[in-house]
């Protein structure tokens, strides 16, 4: 019997991911993108030997890929970025705050489950594939690695995971410092935060070659049970406010929800950042080849 | 103690409603500090949410500084609760204005001693009648302590009457505490010469007492008893017991009495509380009825005379068949209790050859040469253990082979051998294999009392030892009333009143009631809470 509160994650099964990564393989197979203008562009920036071009350089960048030739011109530090190779790296970095514990951890679930197909498919293409969860802080780390053993080894961290059901916030910019290197994050989340998530989005963005954010979104967020006055008790921070549970104050939040959730895309949309809004209670393979194939897309 | 509360606008002094433990209601002064417990109000639900800027919108303003916020409303229900419970172990008792009363009728044998021209029981009655007029209105029953079970219905003269009729036919004793339901009074009628009658157990005594009886000297008879003589059946012994019921001592002059005339006479004297007793024998032929009298009379005339039936005295006639053993005739003749008659005149028969008379018949089965048993002797349990004769088997010789039927019921057997069998069917009928002849032997002297066994159970009845007695309780004649109060007799108040109705079951109830209804809205609560707490 579990304990309560304790939330019981459970792993897509292998046929199941298995099936799923065979449908995203084309998605997932780096593809010469091509930028604005229409014109072809045959390299794209990532990790590997050859030079494409450069850019300012920003804290927690290599210093070792700083141009000191350019640096010297421009008079401000300048960074050479180098041609992706065919098989990039890939960080998942999953949301691990308390607000993914409520209503029964569905959030968590849904977002675990993502992150274990994500990565089986990801690894079965031969990518590298590296864990982050945060929360206030970092909370777990699986460092990059390759082959199903490496699977093996996110999988266990996966399901080691335990959101804290109170007081544990969400700040995705505690990764920021370990993204070396990171060719693809992927970021998932439920992006419930003071300006959900978005500085800590773009200060992402300058250090990694693509970035895909998928929001975890329930219609429990935005439902009350009918029973009167209640004290409502922000799971991350504590506070807590008193509310008449009725249709009106749902029509509130969900409001509050969707224009958060607006704020949010057009914020990802201005900044190259592939983004879907999950909604929890469709299927995750579906949810998750419709934002790779959009993403592959907008690319 | 009593604390009145209403009272009735006319009397003043009359109260509605009593409490028998005031002190309780002391706990009424809850009430506020129950409500002032709830006064942070409601108990909210709390729920977790994702975020909770999501509901900035719909987020309620809390009281203002200063502003008082109304109490949980389920105050309202514990207070109830409480006080329901508070005003219940004050054990209210709410008395009705049509009192219901119980009375209970000495209906003793002493009720009937005259005085001043009546018995007590008249003189109780009126006393009763115009107590009951004083009282007020009320829904009177009747009952009498010697046959307290029965109700007698409303209190007229015949039922004065009836109960007269009775009087001392069966023994008084307290009311079955059954009966004595809280919700009436109970008076009682007496004479109080019985101080048993007064103590109604647990400390419990009659509401009220209606008194009557003053005089003091009594003398009744007690026992008239008699037997034949066991060493002359022809002759009667008697025995009269006279007791002095009174409170002095008494001299009577016993007589004695038959159909044919007086028997005989003795004079005693009598201490006061103690008996005499009077032996004399008679010739018991002729004689159906004793009548013993106590002479001169006194104020209770009905236990001067005691009559006796000797018909249970009375000699069986036995037709005795003549192929039967000379033992078997002179046990007939030597017993008390029997007589020879002819087969027509007969009330049973004792059968020897085999002829079947249409009368109770013990028969003596002779249709082979005694044998001696090979096996001990076992009674059947529908013989009396007292009754069995002590016999020796070694000494009893069985002259027949019984055919036991199905519904024959063995009575005496040795190892598989019936001896002695009651067939079924009617006229009655015993059959013994025991050898009852001159080849006998040592079994002679038993032979009387095995056969007089056999005559008494075909006629169901002890043929040896009979007594015929009359007798009554050394009670009926007690006439000295008692001094002392009843033990638990009330005020005169609560007998004007009458005995107050307890309310506590009915607060009891609402209580249980009003609880129900907590852990109702409780469990709707927590349904809730569930629902909304993953």
């Amino acid at each position: 019997m579990a304990a309560p509160g304790v939330i019981r994650t459970q792993l897509p099964a292998e046929p199941e991911l298995q099936a799923f990564a065979a449908a995203a393989a084309q998605l997932l197979v780096e593809r010469q993108p091509r930028s604005p203008g229409l014109r072809a562009v045959s390299r794209r920036v990532g990790v590997g030997l050859q030079h494409l071009d450069h850019r300012d350089y920003a804290p927690g960048d290599e210093v070792r890929h700083i141009d000191w030739r350019q640096t010297a011109r421009l008079r401000r530090p300048i960074l050479r970025r180098f041609e992706s190779e065919s098989v990039s790296d890939w960080t998942l970095l999953l949301d691990a705050s308390s607000s993914m514990s409520v209503h029964g951890g569905a959030k968590w679930q849904a977002a675990v489950q993502v992150a274990a197909a994500l990565s089986f498919a990801l690894l079965h293409l031969g990518h590298r594939v590296g864990l982050l969860a945060f929360g206030s802080q970092l909370l777990a780390q699986c460092p990059r690695g390759r082959g199903q053993r490496h699977y093996a080894a996110i999988a266990r961290q996966l399901l080691a995971l335990q959101p804290a059901p109170r007081g544990e916030r969400s700040e995705l910019g505690v990764c920021a410092p370990s993204l070396h290197d990171a060719s693809s994050v992927f970021v998932l989340g439920d992006f419930l935060a003071d300006d959900a998530m978005c500085r800590d989005l773009g200060a992402l963005r300058q250090r990694c070659t693509a970035l895909h954010a998928m929001q975890m979104r329930s219609d429990a967020e935005t439902r009350l049970v009918p029973a009167g006055e209640v004290d409502l008790v922000d799971a991350e921070s504590g506070r807590q406010a008193r509310v008449m549970a009725d249709a009106q104050a749902e029509a509130i939040a969900a409001t509050a929800r969707a224009a958060m959730t607006a704020r949010l895309q057009a914020f990802c949309l201005r900044h190259g950042i592939a983004f879907t809004d999950w909604e929890i209670g469709q299927p995750w393979r579906w949810a998750l080849l419709q934002h790779l194939m959009r993403a592959r897309a907008n690319c | 103690m009593a604390l009145g509360l209403a009272a009735t606008p006319d009397a003043g002094a009359r109260q509605l409603l009593s409490w028998v433990t005031p002190l309780w209601l002391l706990g009424l002064a809850m009430l506020p500090l129950i409500r002032w417990l709830h006064r942070g109000g409601p108990r909210r639900q709390a729920l977790t949410v994702s975020r909770l800027a999501l509901w900035q919108g719909a987020e309620r303003p809390g009281p203002a500084g200063g502003e008082r916020r109304p109490p949980d409303p389920a105050w309202r229900r514990r207070a109830l609760l409480t006080a329901l419970l508070v005003i219940a172990l004050a054990e209210p008792q709410w008395h009705s204005s049509r009192a219901r009363i119980t009375v209970w009728l000495d209906d003793s044998l002493h009720m009937l001693t005259r005085e001043d021209g009546t018995t007590r029981l008249d003189a109780g009655w009126a006393a009763l009648q115009a107590q009951l007029a004083a009282s007020g209105p009320a829904e009177v029953e009747l009952r009498s302590l010697g046959d307290p079970w029965r109700t007698r219905g409303a209190p007229d003269a015949a039922l004065l009457a009836a109960v007269a009729a009775e009087a001392g036919r069966h023994e008084p004793g307290p009311p079955p505490e059954a009966l004595l339901s809280r919700d009436r009074q109970h008076w009682l009628l007496t004479d109080g010469a019985d101080a048993s009658l007064l103590d109604w157990g647990s400390g419990r005594g009659p509401d009220h007492l209606v008194a009557v009886g003053r005089t003091q000297r009594n003398a009744g008879l007690q026992r008239l008893a008699a037997r034949r003589d066991p060493d002359d059946p022809q002759r009667l012994q008697l025995l009269v017991v006279a007791i002095n019921g009174g409170a002095a001592e008494e001299t009577r002059e016993i007589v004695v009495a038959d159909d044919s005339g007086e028997q005989g006479r003795t004079l005693r004297t009598i201490a006061a509380g103690r008996t005499a007793s009077w032996r004399l024998t008679l010739p018991a032929a002729g004689v159906g009825r004793l009548r013993a009298v106590l002479q001169p009379g006194d104020a209770l005339a009905a236990d001067d005379e005691l009559r006796l039936d000797l018909a249970p005295l009375r000699r069986r006639r036995l037709a005795v068949d003549a192929a039967c053993p000379p033992s078997v005739q002179a046990a007939v003749d030597a017993h008390p209790r029997l007589e020879r008659g002819s087969l027509d005149a007969a009330e049973a028969a004792i059968d020897c050859s085999g002829l079947r008379a249409p009368l109770p018949t013990v028969s003596l089965q002779a249709r082979q040469l005694p044998t001696p048993l090979t096996a001990a002797l076992r009674w059947s349990s529908a013989w009396p253990a007292a009754q069995r004769v002590v016999l020796d088997p070694d000494r009893l010789r069985s002259a027949a082979r019984l055919e036991v039927g199905r519904a024959d019921v063995v009575l005496l057997a040795a190892g598989d051998e019936a001896l002695i069998v009651r067939r079924d069917g009617q006229p009655a009928r015993i059959e013994t294999a025991l050898d009852f002849g001159a080849g006998a032997g040592g079994a002679a002297a038993e032979r009387p009392l095995l056969l007089n066994r056999m005559l008494e159970q075909l006629l169901g009845e002890p043929l040896l030892d009979g007594v015929a007695m009359a007798e009554r309780s050394a009670a009926a004649s007690r006439v000295v009333p008692q001094t002392a109060a009843p033990p638990a007799q009330r005020p005169d108040r609560a007998v004007a009143t009458g005995r107050p109705r307890a309310a506590t079951q009915a607060l009891l109830l609402a209580a249980l009631a009003v609880l129900g209804w907590e852990l109702a809205v409780l469990a709707r609560q927590s349904a809730r809470r569930r629902a909304g707490t993953p």
